[in-house]
């Protein structure tokens, strides 16, 4: 301090002006130098007790604004607000100083150092000190009254002094409190207009702290010349909101202007805004800050690698000011780094300029990897608590935690909002090998986070916290974090009361519906309540058919049903191009990918985006089994052995079934097998078999007459031409009504050798007609196109018109009727082939097989009984027939008639007798009873007795009929039913047809209801 | 729960089935595709004889005839609460899935008495409280209704066993 400050020092302490300025000059010198032994004694005891007090006081109040104005103050950087703190506590004292009775102790605190200086003078002017004496003489009245004051003072005895001491200062200490006090405690201590103002000046953003230390500076600038500063305190809130503002504490804005002056990044330009006294405390209110608990999820803040990771509190240091976390590494062990590189290198590189941190991805520590893959930085730690302590990289791992002290202000306790998935790290893993979350710590982390937004009106909730506890109503209405609900039980029911919403939480009961709106990656999948334990929500969710566990936070009462993949243009079960060769159907739809069951039963997960498109269903595709049966779509097939397993088959390609059984679970009970690993267990396709024919399309046996032909080729004759060798007669041209014997055939062609001339001829075909050598009958047999004629003439006829009938009765021509079993054994086993030979067989009708074919196919068998029709009397069948007509009405038998009327299969009709569709019954059995029997009479009974035996096959005849027609509409085949029977034997009264008619109608026993 | 209902049909005929089987037609229709059939809240168990068809009217521009077909069926419709028998169809280790008539349910391990535990490793697999209660594939079993879902054409269920008088059945 300069000599003048003294001087002024001097004034103030001796404020009398009664010396004048020449006396005072003259008389200071030495006095001051007096002032200066006198107080050598005295002072040391008197500034170290000042000293000690102030210094005392200064922690004091120090302390209290901590505890008062920012508890949790101590993550902020201290020398950020002890900066400026220090100074305006200094200040204020010397403002106090100013006013309060104890300034002469405060200010020799200031003397004591300037008499370094004043030392210094008095010794640079030695000499003159002689001089002083006298000087000192003339006025040391008041030296004498000092003296004697602190005499007085030196002889209290200590206690006294200590005593007064103390109630000095915490006198000045309440004055102090009372005039300015920030945020405290007591309302008092709010600031008030009397307060000096404050000031918010903008500044450049991040140069804050540079600035209050400027201030600081010049602060201590101005005081060490003695300036009156003006200005009380100068702070800065750092990086929160207040970024980019300075705060100045002054009396006067002249003060804060003139202290800011010269100030580098002040923004003096800007008008400064008076801070309103009321919201002066807030600019000292800090945030609370959740306390950490062990236990207890944070998110991570500080080192990059971990940023925004989830972590566990292990255990928060004594110190308050670092805790140990739990964290899930990130850790590559050594992959991606030059092994060779010296240690330092790997630092160097990091810390190359806008480095990115690359980071791995978050899997627990493992031992093995570690040490098969960077050895060098393992070490084994010891065994803490039972598990294996680690040392890798200067870092600790336990369980494959990693265990990081960090400082709490790395942490984040708030809105942690814990995914499920990131928490399955911490799950536990319990005896029985299931995986339980510790979900007690993530509901502590998560309820926090909780907003209204997560209610909606309606949502059933329960107050679980607060005097309301227990209380359970229905969500009103969300205004903000308040939510209104009306009460459903109790004495309060249909109030409504209002609850913040971290005391509320949602109330499912077991069997809501629920879908999940929020949290997890389940989002939007829905399912049925099973479990409810507190907050956890376990339910069983439809469309992976698994239980999923959520907090009921994130879970809403559901009305639809699953909207996972809503928006994909792929649905679960279609079948998909994965690539040219495979194809796949569809399990799982998410949101962005596909799960796909491939051909070869493998599982892909695939973005919607690789796949080629959706393959269609083709309902006509057909694939053989085991057995060589076919399968269609919709048929239900089962493996017979391996697993097996059966289903319905959804697609069938390339001899590639994907079959969906109700039993298997896994991949929604999709599977891919081989068409021939599996036997199919429908005799005809399921579908069709079930639903009958439908009554919105054409009837069946309406269109089946249109196209049966096509359904039926005509067969190919193969071997000898049945022709040759017959007797024939020409019926046109030159040698018309010649008699002859065909020797060959060619084509179209035959050559006849006649009778009359002993020549061969050579005839078309059609120009003949087949005689019989025997009666000289004509036979029209037609040649090469005898399957349409042949049998019409012949005996044969019969059994061709029941072999080409009873097809069509049994449905064999037409799938849709599904008759059972009829067309199988006539498919597969060619029987039909003998039915067709059975009418070249006109010979044979015995013999040739046809009849093995007849024996096998009972149905047919039966309607061998209906030849006996044909033979039978007069077509008893006649009168029969006229129930046949009524057949003919009736619909079911007209479909079959509508068989028996194509005549394009069953030629005997078509040519036998065009008409017969149109025409009454009656004629027909004319044209077959006359000669049958006439013919035959002979061979006929023998035959048919013999056909008989078998026909009680007959049963079958009924047996595809039941199949279509049986359970729905009885009543219709009733009749029917009775048309073979009751004819029968009336006709055949003796014969054994009538049994064996009989046999059919009664022996319906598949299906009593046919009766 | 069974009720008798009165329901209504609306079935359509192709003119090729015009003639004087029209009513034969129309019930084996209404039999064939209703009975059995569920509606998501119930299921059609059987349709009684008495049915009522009304005239046919000819649908404009197809020549079909419409057909509304009013008649009464014994009908199915599952309640919460309601106590069912049912067939198991699959064990797993989160429960099991049984068939109640055309209801699927599903019975989850914790609505499983505590004392039945599940055996991964007996075959086939099971729930069994080691003494007289094995519930398997086939197993009858007494369940009762937690909550129900309505599909289109289905229901499924979540079913609890976790109360007296519920479990399996002895045959």
């Amino acid at each position: 301090m300069s000599h003048s400050d003294s001087g002024s020092d001097n004034d103030d302490f001796n404020p009398q002006p009664e010396v004048d300025e020449q006396d005072d000059q003259d008389v200071q010198q030495p006095r001051a130098g007096a002032d200066v032994e006198d107080e050598e004694e005295n002072a040391p005891r008197k500034t170290s007790g000042q000293v000690d007090g102030a210094n005392d006081d200064d922690e004091e109040e120090d302390d209290d604004e901590d505890e008062e104005e920012d508890e949790d103050e101590d993550e902020e950087d201290e020398d950020e607000d002890e900066a400026p703190r220090p100074h305006k506590r200094r200040r204020k004292l010397r403002r106090n100083v100013f006013i309060d009775a104890e300034a002469e102790v405060d200010d020799e605190d200031e003397e004591e150092e300037d008499e370094g200086d004043d030392a210094e003078v008095v010794d640079e002017v030695h000499p003159d000190d002689y001089l002083e004496p006298q000087a000192a003489d003339l006025d040391d009245r008041r030296h004498r009254e000092l003296d004697r004051q602190r005499q007085m003072e030196s002889s209290k005895d200590a206690e006294q002094l200590a005593a007064e001491f103390n109630e000095r200062y915490t006198r000045r200490n309440q004055i102090q409190r009372g005039g300015r006090g920030a945020a405290g405690a007591l309302p008092l201590e709010l600031p008030t207009v009397n307060d000096p103002s404050i000031w918010r000046v903008k500044c450049k953003q991040g140069k804050e702290r540079e600035i209050i230390l400027n201030i600081t500076k010049r602060i201590d600038q101005y005081r060490r010349v003695g300036q009156n500063v003006g200005v009380y305190s100068a702070f800065e809130r750092g990086a929160t909101i207040m970024a980019g503002n300075i705060y100045v504490e002054a009396d006067r804005k002249q003060d804060m202007l003139d202290m800011l002056a010269h100030i580098s990044h002040v923004y003096l330009g800007t008008p400064q805004l008076a801070i309103e006294v009321k919201e002066r405390p807030d600019l000292l209110r800090k945030r609370k800050r959740t306390p950490l608990e062990p236990g207890m999820f944070v998110r991570m803040v500080k080192p990059a690698l971990y940023r925004g990771d989830l972590a566990k509190v292990y255990e928060v240091h004594g110190n308050g000011l670092e805790c140990t976390v739990q964290l899930v590494p990130r850790l590559n062990y050594g992959m991606g780094e030059d092994a060779n590189a010296r240690p330092g290198d790997a630092m160097k590189r990091k810390r190359a300029p806008f480095a990115r941190v690359e980071r791995p991805p978050q899997r627990l520590f493992n031992e093995a990897e570690a040490r098969k893959k960077d050895m060098r930085n393992l070490s084994s730690a010891g065994t803490v608590r039972g598990s294996k302590m680690f040392h890798y990289k200067n870092e600790d791992y336990q369980n494959g935690f990693l265990l990081k002290d960090v400082k709490i202000r790395d942490v984040n306790p708030d809105d942690v909002n814990p995914r499920m998935e990131e928490m399955q790290f911490w799950s536990i893993t319990s005896e029985d090998g299931t995986e339980t979350l510790d979900l007690a710590s993530v509901q502590a982390a998560q309820k926090a986070a909780q907003k209204g937004a997560s209610f909606a009106r309606g949502d059933k909730v329960e107050i679980y916290e607060g005097e309301q506890k227990g209380i359970r109503g229905t969500t009103v209405s969300v205004t903000g974090d308040i939510i209104t609900l009306e009460v459903s039980e109790g004495e309060l029911k249909g109030r409504r009361i209002d609850a913040p919403v971290k005391t509320l939480r949602k109330l499912f009961l077991e069997g809501d519906h629920v879908k999940v709106i929020s949290g997890t990656k389940h989002v939007d999948e829905v399912g049925m309540v099973t479990k409810i334990r507190g907050d956890r929500v376990t339910f069983y969710c439809d469309s992976i058919q698994d239980e999923i566990t959520v907090l009921s936070r994130d879970l809403k009462l559901a009305a639809d049903s699953a909207t996972v993949g809503a928006d994909s243009k792929y649905a679960l079960h279609d079948l998909v191009q994965i690539d040219a060769s495979t194809v796949g159907c569809v399990i799982r739809v998410d949101r962005e990918v596909l799960r796909i069951l491939d051909q070869q039963g493998d599982v892909r997960t695939m973005l919607q985006s690789q796949i080629q498109g959706v393959v269609g269903k083709n309902r006509n595709a057909v694939a053989t089994d085991r057995d060589g049966s076919e399968i269609r779509i919709d048929d239900t097939v089962k493996e017979p052995n391996g697993e097996g397993r059966q289903g319905r088959v959804l697609y069938i390609h390339r001899g590639t079934l994907f079959v969906q059984s109700k039993d298997i679970l896994e991949h929604g009970g999709v599977f891919a097998v081989r068409s021939n690993n599996v036997t199919t267990l429908a005799a005809k396709s399921g579908r069709e078999q079930a639903a009958g024919p439908d009554l919105g399309k054409m009837n069946p046996a309406i269109q089946g007459a249109g196209n049966s032909t096509a359904a039926m080729p005509p067969p190919r004759i193969f071997g000898r031409d049945k022709l040759i060798g017959k007797t024939v007669v020409i019926k046109r041209g030159p040698q018309k009504g010649l008699l002859g014997i065909v020797k060959d055939t060619s084509g179209n062609d035959a050559k006849v050798e006649l009778h009359t001339k002993g020549k061969h001829v050579q005839v078309s075909k059609d120009w003949l007609a087949i005689k019989d050598p025997i009666t000289g009958e004509a036979i029209d047999i037609g040649g090469s196109k005898f399957p349409n004629r042949s049998r019409g003439g012949y005996s044969g006829v019969q059994p061709s018109f029941n072999g080409g009938r009873t097809p069509a009765w049994g449905g064999a021509n037409r799938p849709s009727w599904g008759g059972a079993g009829g067309r199988t054994p006539g498919w597969g086993a060619g029987a039909r082939t003998p039915a067709w030979g059975g009418d070249g067989s006109r010979t044979a009708y015995g013999g040739d097989g046809g009849r093995t074919a007849y024996g096998g196919d009972g149905g047919r068998t039966a309607y061998g009984g209906a030849t006996a029709y044909g033979g039978a009397t007069a077509y008893g069948g006649a009168t029969s027939y006229g129930g046949a007509t009524s057949y003919g009405s009736n619909d079911g038998s007209r479909t079959s008639y509508g068989g028996f009327n194509a005549g394009g299969r069953t030629p005997a009709w078509g040519s036998g007798n065009a008409t017969l569709g149109t025409k009454a019954s009656a004629p027909t059995p004319g044209a077959y009873n006359a000669p049958t029997p006439g013919a035959y009479a002979a061979p006929t009974p023998g035959g048919y007795g013999a056909y008989s035996a078998p026909t009680p096959g007959g049963a079958p005849m009924d047996a595809p009929t039941p199949g279509n027609f049986a359970a729905p509409t009885p009543g219709g085949y009733g009749g029917y039913a009775a048309t073979p029977a009751a004819p029968t034997p009336g006709a055949w009264p003796d014969t054994p047809w009538g049994g064996a008619a009989e046999t059919p109608a009664a022996g319906g026993d598949e299906d009593p209801r046919y009766d | 729960m069974f009720f008798l209902k009165e329901l209504e049909k609306t079935i359509q005929l192709h003119p090729s089935y015009f003639g004087p089987l029209i009513r034969k037609h129309i019930h084996r229709e209404l039999l064939l595709k209703e009975e059995g059939s569920s509606t998501g809240s119930y299921t059609i168990v059987t349709i009684l004889d008495t049915f009522d068809i009304s005239d046919g009217i000819v649908v404009p521009g197809s020549g079909a005839a419409e057909y509304t077909v009013h008649y009464k069926a014994i009908v199915w419709k599952p309640y919460k609460n309601e106590v069912v028998d049912g067939v198991v169809t699959s064990v797993v280790r989160t429960g099991f899935f049984v068939d109640v008539g055309s209801l699927k349910a599903f019975v989850s391990s914790s609505m499983i008495p505590s004392s039945i535990t599940f055996d991964p490793n007996a075959t086939p697999q099971h729930w069994t409280d080691n003494g007289d209660q094995t519930i398997e594939k086939g197993t009858n079993v007494r369940i009762k209704i937690k909550g129900l879902r309505h599909e289109v054409d289905q229901m499924f269920a979540i079913c609890t066993m976790k109360e007296d008088y519920l479990g399996p059945l002895t045959a």
